[in-house]
């Protein structure tokens, strides 16, 4: 097993006029590891993942792969990372079997055609080889894209928005593809705005919203910090302060937050209430009309962090 | 966070780029050599060099271009006119479109710097010139075998000439490329700039001829505008290929070999500010056009 490459940023920065895309932002990605740089849309992903990539010039700070300075001509590097850009283009006029020896030749692959067998077999495109690019679908492009990036079984794997327009036996096979490649020990970088889609890929995750890095922890770590609590909105006949304050007083209830008739109780994870908060209910003469419980899912969580809401729930975020 | 230990040293950072320029080359080449164009152009070069060939022989004593020393040299010249035109102006879509559709991008995520893909481009367009260059000689000595003319030795000398004067027009269609960004923007810039030098010339030559004929009656103003002509026409002359190739073969013919390597090491000499030009403003530009 070979070692991955690291990246490392300090005070990455990219100004646009007075428009600032990338603020100081700070990375420390680790050998082997496999990292989510989430965000919304415009929060800097792409603009970061270029930056590291050395195809464009940071306004402030640097970015050092492996500890080497990112440039143009560090060959030996940039020959060990393989990228998958959010729009990518092809030379339409080759073969997807030319363009990928092409690119075997280019990085000095071993056993160029065993490999790109391999992948392309993989990634049901073995039959269409011979087929001009200017020919395939959105998908098969993005596949083949994939292919590309990885023939020369890279070190350092970059993809921006890896899946999107995938179907989902296709997204099955990326993601078989990504493990395979992180298993040999390459270190994965994966951007994406949805954080469901990295989920099973990555162990940890970076967020960014408006240049800034505005939450890092380990993917568990989060799923943690997510589903630790969790919400049952009753809604009852009628609702006084009284019965807030009763609610209130139950040991397993942390928090009630009333709207009209509803109750939205906040509890921990520990185990399952409904039982007791019937009893209760019950205890009290109330008439109980409606009980839901609700999830917060990953999804909501990041929209939530990258509202910046995060800053009061952690006190972890980066100034 | 320690270095990594194979900080690549100079020498292996150059045979890298080698590596990369000769995989670029050969992709271009093959690439253009399939196409239809090179074989369409070199056609039409070889018919208009059979038509003037013809005219040569029939009217022995017409003065069209060399041919009065050398019919012969006709198809190599007229072949490294078409060709290193139609060349250089592939080179600069080719370019242009790399930059434009962002397969650069992907080129330069890789093993690729500036340099190699500048100088890797710029090879595969010469070297398809040169294969036709070996093709209009082949055609050549077919013509001096079945004309039983007598071959002469320094054809070589006229080849190099040719190479060279394709090498620069190449070379500046890469350095409209990089300017232009959009291919559009980069032949526009490409065929204006050649417009504007060849119109010079050929004002130069007819106000010329104009101030020749009637040499007592124009007026000083003509006279001015014939003198400023000139001299651009004279500054042209260092920086256009074509002249610079007329110079070398019409040299050759009158066995003036220095005044030939001059006009060799011109060409060479421009080729190779060009294309450090074009490497200097794609780093300056950036691979996205965004500085
Ligand atoms: N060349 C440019 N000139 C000016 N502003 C730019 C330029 N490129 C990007 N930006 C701005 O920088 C911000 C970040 O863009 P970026 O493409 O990095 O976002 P992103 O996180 O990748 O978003 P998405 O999820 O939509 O891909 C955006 O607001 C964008 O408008
Ligand atoms: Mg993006």
């Amino acid at each position: 097993m070979k070692t991955g490459l690291t990246v490392e940023t300090k005070n990455l920065t990219k100004r646009y006029g007075n428009f600032t895309a990338v603020n100081h932002l700070n990375l420390d990605i680790k050998a082997g590891e496999s990292y989510g740089f989430l965000g919304p849309n415009g929060a800097g992903k792409t603009t970061t993942l270029m930056m590291l990539l050395g195809i464009l010039k940071p306004t402030e700070g640097e970015v050092r792969i492996s500890g080497e300075l990112v440039s143009s001509d560090a060959f030996n590097t940039k020959g060990l990372i393989g990228f998958v850009p959010e729009n990518q283009s092809f030379y339409e006029e080759m073969s997807a079997w030319e363009y990928l020896m092409f690119f075997a030749k280019l990085y000095q692959t071993e056993r160029p055609k065993e490999r790109g067998q391999e992948i392309l077999e993989h990634l049901d495109l073995w039959a269409w080889r011979d087929v001009l690019i200017s020919g395939y679908s959105n998908g098969m492009k993005r596949k083949l894209g994939f292919a590309r990036a990885t023939i020369h079984s890279p070190d350092l794997l970059v993809l921006d928005e890896p899946i999107a327009g995938l179907d989902p036996l296709g997204i099955i096979q990326i993601r078989e593809l990504l493990m395979a490649e992180q298993e040999r020990g390459c270190t994965l970088l994966i951007s994406s705005h949805i954080l469901s889609e990295v989920e099973k890929t990555v162990n940890r995750v970076g967020i960014i919203s408006k240049g800034k890095m505005v939450w890092q922890d380990t993917m568990e770590n989060l799923q943690q910090w997510v589903t630790e609590k969790q919400h049952i909105t009753i809604t009852l006949s009628s609702v006084d302060n009284e019965i807030i304050a009763g609610f209130r007083s139950l040991p397993f209830v942390q928090e009630v937050i009333s709207e009209g008739n509803s109750l939205c109780l906040v509890m921990d994870q520990a185990g399952d209430y409904r039982e007791d908060i019937s009893r209760f209910i019950l205890q009290k003469n109330l008439i109980l009309l409606e009980m839901k419980e609700e999830k917060t899912t990953l999804e909501e969580a990041f929209v939530n962090i990258t509202e910046n809401n995060v800053q009061d729930l952690t006190g972890e975020t980066e100034r | 966070m320690k270095p990594r230990d194979n900080l690549m040293t100079y020498q292996s950072k150059t045979k890298a780029r080698l590596h990369a320029i000769n995989v670029l080359q050969q992709r271009n080449s093959r690439s253009k050599l399939w196409g239809l164009g090179v074989f369409l152009t070199m056609s039409v070069a070889m018919g208009v060099s059979s038509i003037l060939v013809g005219n040569v022989i029939k009217f022995s004593k017409a003065n069209i271009l060399l041919s009065s020393k050398q019919p012969l040299l006709v198809p190599i010249l007229v072949n490294g006119v078409l060709l290193s035109l139609y060349l250089a102006l592939l080179a600069s879509a080719g370019i242009s479109k790399e930059y434009d559709k962002g397969t650069l991008e992907t080129l330069m995520v890789g093993p690729v710097d500036e340099i190699s893909f500048v100088i890797g481009n710029f090879l595969a367009h010469l070297k398809v010139f040169g294969l036709t260059l070996l093709a209009a000689l082949g055609w050549s000595y077919l013509c001096i075998w079945l004309l039983n003319f007598s071959p002469r030795p320094d054809i070589i000398a006229l080849l190099f000439a040719n190479l060279f004067m394709a090498s620069e027009l190449i070379a500046f269609g890469v350095l409209t490329a990089v300017w232009g960004g959009k291919t559009k923007n980069a032949l526009i810039y490409f065929i204006l700039i050649i417009l504007f030098l060849s119109g010079i010339q050929l004002a130069n030559s007819v106000v010329a001829s104009i101030v020749q004929i009637e040499n007592a009656h124009v007026g000083n103003s003509l006279i001015l505008v014939r003198n400023v002509l000139t001299t651009t026409n004279r500054f042209i002359q260092w920086i256009s290929p074509y002249s610079q190739v007329r110079y070398a073969m019409q040299s050759i013919l009158d066995q003036r070999y220095f005044a030939y390597l001059l006009s060799m090491g011109l060409m060479v000499l421009q080729t190779a500010l060009l294309l450090i030009g074009s490497v200097l403003s794609l780093k300056k530009k950036g691979v996205r056009g965004i500085v």
